[in-house]
């Protein structure tokens, strides 16, 4: 019954300003349509993709390689889904 | 790796500032935003968390639906790019970090709600200001501005002000109007400290007026602090500690006590004249700032006010203060002050405290201690100096003022002043206003080209006044306000007492009256030492009267000159500190904590 499924990839950061709040924003809510839990881990520290603050204090720059993990049922379509927002310009 | 939100609950914080008046209190903290927030309760009964965190949840809810409303509204009335700002807080706000880090707090250790959002929020605030990111660091203004809508939702009707205190508190703010600070209600604010502000800004001026321990310039340190913490501010040392553990707080109640016995006791000397054991008098006066610190002076039995400084009309309002301005406030001090004398130094304004009007004149000074400032100033701006000049002469018409030039290095600059005030009576005479022409001129001593020059200085003043400050600060060569040369600027240093005598002796032989004015005769343990070396008037920080008048009361002349004698055959400073304060010990032990 219980189909979670525990995945992984790295992610460049494509916004010129860095994970401020406009990807945070989108990312938020790319995410919350998801059931999986997503994390994003950089420079040693690790967020929660649905905690805008947490993101915030990742500090992560333009270009900055992210480590994205997620887990549930629905968690290949969940990193999909932040890696789009994550990987686009913004511009 | 995560996040250390936690970190400083029930750890002890430590941070030193800058001391700006003096006393100790230790007491529960009231953190100051701008809108001026206070948390009533850092715990909740253990049978009342579940029902506090349904009130956290309704606070959160309503918070998360009033700025929808403001999103749409803003967005409708002046564009989406305003009403994305509130998306920003709503981002936040349903941040699920938040919900469940208070909904830990409140459920595992019955924080109360307030405490608790207000600890996690400024935890995250504290986080993003330190990530070294500038924009990170404006973000954590919207984490603020969350904790203030939740905490005008949870704490409702019932909010309350600091106009409206019912027990004891010290205030922590980041930074004080003097607006703010003027009308703190001394019942029950027992002291404040702030993040920003230096030894001459005005809260910190009105706070040794007020008479509340208070220390500014901590640097930030408030992010993490909610309030309902339990704060030891010590005025004296400038040093804040925030939590401290019990060993700390023992040690502080106790000098607290102390200091607290003592001056209840001392308070018995208010209406006695200062007289020594042998029937010497000494006279001692008052340092004020403000007009209404004459009542602190009077009340304590001065002998009048040895230095009224002026800076403060300068340093108020965004205008140069008018020749009005100036008379009223000289009018109010002698007509307080009554017979009484009232030396009224002229505008002094240094490095460190000039207001942004004539900061200009400053530009490009590498070394503005050795640069333009005080009588240098004046003599360069005349008009400005004229302005002041005419106040002082008209208002010395209603009772004993006298006039003091700050800073003087050479008698040509005096010589120059005395001409300037001679061209204002002049003026007066001509435009047929009354003033008082035989007022008394006298200088500071505070460089030590002036020491030298005492002998011929004492044939052209009426009177001398010693500032140990700066005297100390320009003899030694070293900033007071340097950490790392500090420790050099010593009241006690041989060459010190050697510059003062100087001016003393120099002053006898011209029969022209010295009183020492820095922070050195406010000092209670160089007050052996200054009588000894043949002072007889002193200027100190009205709070300071009564344990200077303690000590002349328990001492005589040929003591005093004993341990004079023997302060100055000792050839460190350290030794000389240290033999004066065994000396204190002796005759008045209650002033040696």
């Amino acid at each position: 019954m219980d189909e979670s499924v525990t995945t992984r990839r790295i992610v460049k950061l494509a916004h010129r300003n860095g994970l401020h709040l406009t990807p945070i924003q989108l990312l938020v809510k790319a995410v919350s349509d998801h059931s999986a839990v997503v994390r994003v881990h950089f420079g040693g520290k690790s967020a929660n993709a649905r905690s805008a603050m947490e993101l915030m204090l990742l500090g992560a720059t333009f270009g900055a390689n992210l480590d994205l993990d997620a887990s549930g049922v629905d968690a290949e379509s969940a990193l999909s889904a932040a890696e789009a927002v994550l990987s686009a310009t913004g511009d | 790796m995560g996040f250390h939100l936690l970190q400083r609950i029930g750890s002890m914080q430590v941070r030193s500032g800058i001391a700006v008046s003096p006393g100790v209190v230790v007491g529960p903290a009231l953190v100051l935003g701008s809108e001026n927030f206070r948390i009533p309760n850092k715990f909740v009964s253990r049978d009342a968390v579940d029902v506090e965190i349904v009130r956290f949840n309704t606070a959160l809810n309503q918070v998360c639906a009033d700025i929808e409303e403001h999103e749409i509204l803003v967005g409708e009335q002046l564009g989406s790019q305003y009403a994305a700002i509130f998306s920003a807080h709503l981002l936040m706000a349903k941040d699920p970090r938040l919900l469940t880090e208070v909904e830990a707090m409140i459920g595992e250790e019955a924080y109360s709600p307030e405490y608790a959002v207000s600890k996690v929020l400024r935890g995250l605030a504290e986080q993003m200001q330190n990530l070294g990111d500038e924009y990170l660091a404006e973000r954590a203004s919207d984490v603020f501005d969350l904790e203030k809508r939740l905490l005008r939702k949870l704490l409702g009707e019932s909010r309350e002000e600091i106009g409206n205190l019912t027990q004891p508190v010290i205030i922590l703010a980041h930074d004080l109007t003097p607006g703010e600070t003027a009308t703190l209600n001394t019942e029950f604010v027992i002291g404040f400290a702030t993040e920003v502000g230096g030894r001459t800004s005005h809260t910190a001026i009105l706070a040794g007026a007020l008479e509340i321990p208070a220390v500014v310039g901590l640097g930030r340190c408030l992010a993490g602090v909610s309030g309902g913490e339990t704060v030891i501010l010590d005025g004296d040392h400038g040093h804040v500690v925030i939590d401290p553990d019990e060993a700390t707080l023992k040690r502080f109640r106790a000098s607290q006590e102390h200091n607290n016995r003592v001056r209840v006791r001392l308070q018995s000397l208010d209406t006695v004249e200062s007289e020594t054991q042998d029937g010497q008098r000494v006279y001692i006066y008052g340092n004020i700032e403000f007009p209404e610190e004459v009542t602190q002076c009077i009340n304590r039995g001065a002998d009048g006010v040895g230095l009224y400084r002026t800076e403060f009309l300068y340093l108020g309002g965004n205008k140069e203060p008018t020749e009005e301005d100036h008379y009223e406030a000289y009018c109010k001090v002698l007509n307080a002050c009554g017979d009484l004398p009232v030396v009224i130094r002229t505008l002094d304004i240094g490095a460190d405290k000039v207001p942004a009007r004539i900061r200009d004149r400053f530009a490009d000074s590498q070394n503005p201690m050795l640069g333009l400032r005080s009588i240098r100033l004046s003599l360069q701006s005349t008009p400005l100096f004229k302005v002041q000049l005419r106040a002082v002469l008209r208002a010395a018409v209603y009772g004993d003022a006298r006039i003091m030039f700050p800073l003087v290095s050479s008698l040509l600059e005096f010589r120059q002043a005395k001409m300037i005030l001679m061209d204002v009576m002049e003026d007066l005479e001509d435009e047929g206003i009354p003033f008082r022409r035989d007022l008394p001129v006298g200088m500071m001593v505070e460089v030590p080209s002036a020491v030298i020059l005492a002998e011929e200085f004492a044939r052209e003043v009426d009177f001398f006044s010693i500032g140990t400050n700066d005297l100390i600060q320009y003899t030694l060569a070293c900033d007071r306000s340097d950490p790392s040369v500090a420790n050099l600027y010593r009241s006690g240093d041989p060459s010190i007492l050697r510059m003062i005598q100087t001016v003393l002796e120099a002053g006898e032989r011209n029969g022209k009256t010295v009183t020492v004015c820095g922070q050195m005769s406010s000092d209670p343990r160089f007050i052996p030492l200054l009588l000894g070396l043949g002072l007889r008037q002193f200027s100190a920080s009205p709070h300071s009267i009564p344990r200077l008048k303690e000590v002349v009361r328990n001492i005589s002349i040929p003591e005093a000159e004993r341990i004079a004698a023997h302060a100055c055959s000792l050839d460190l400073a350290r030794d000389v500190e240290h033999y004066l304060l065994g000396e204190l010990g002796r005759i008045c032990p209650d002033l040696v904590v």
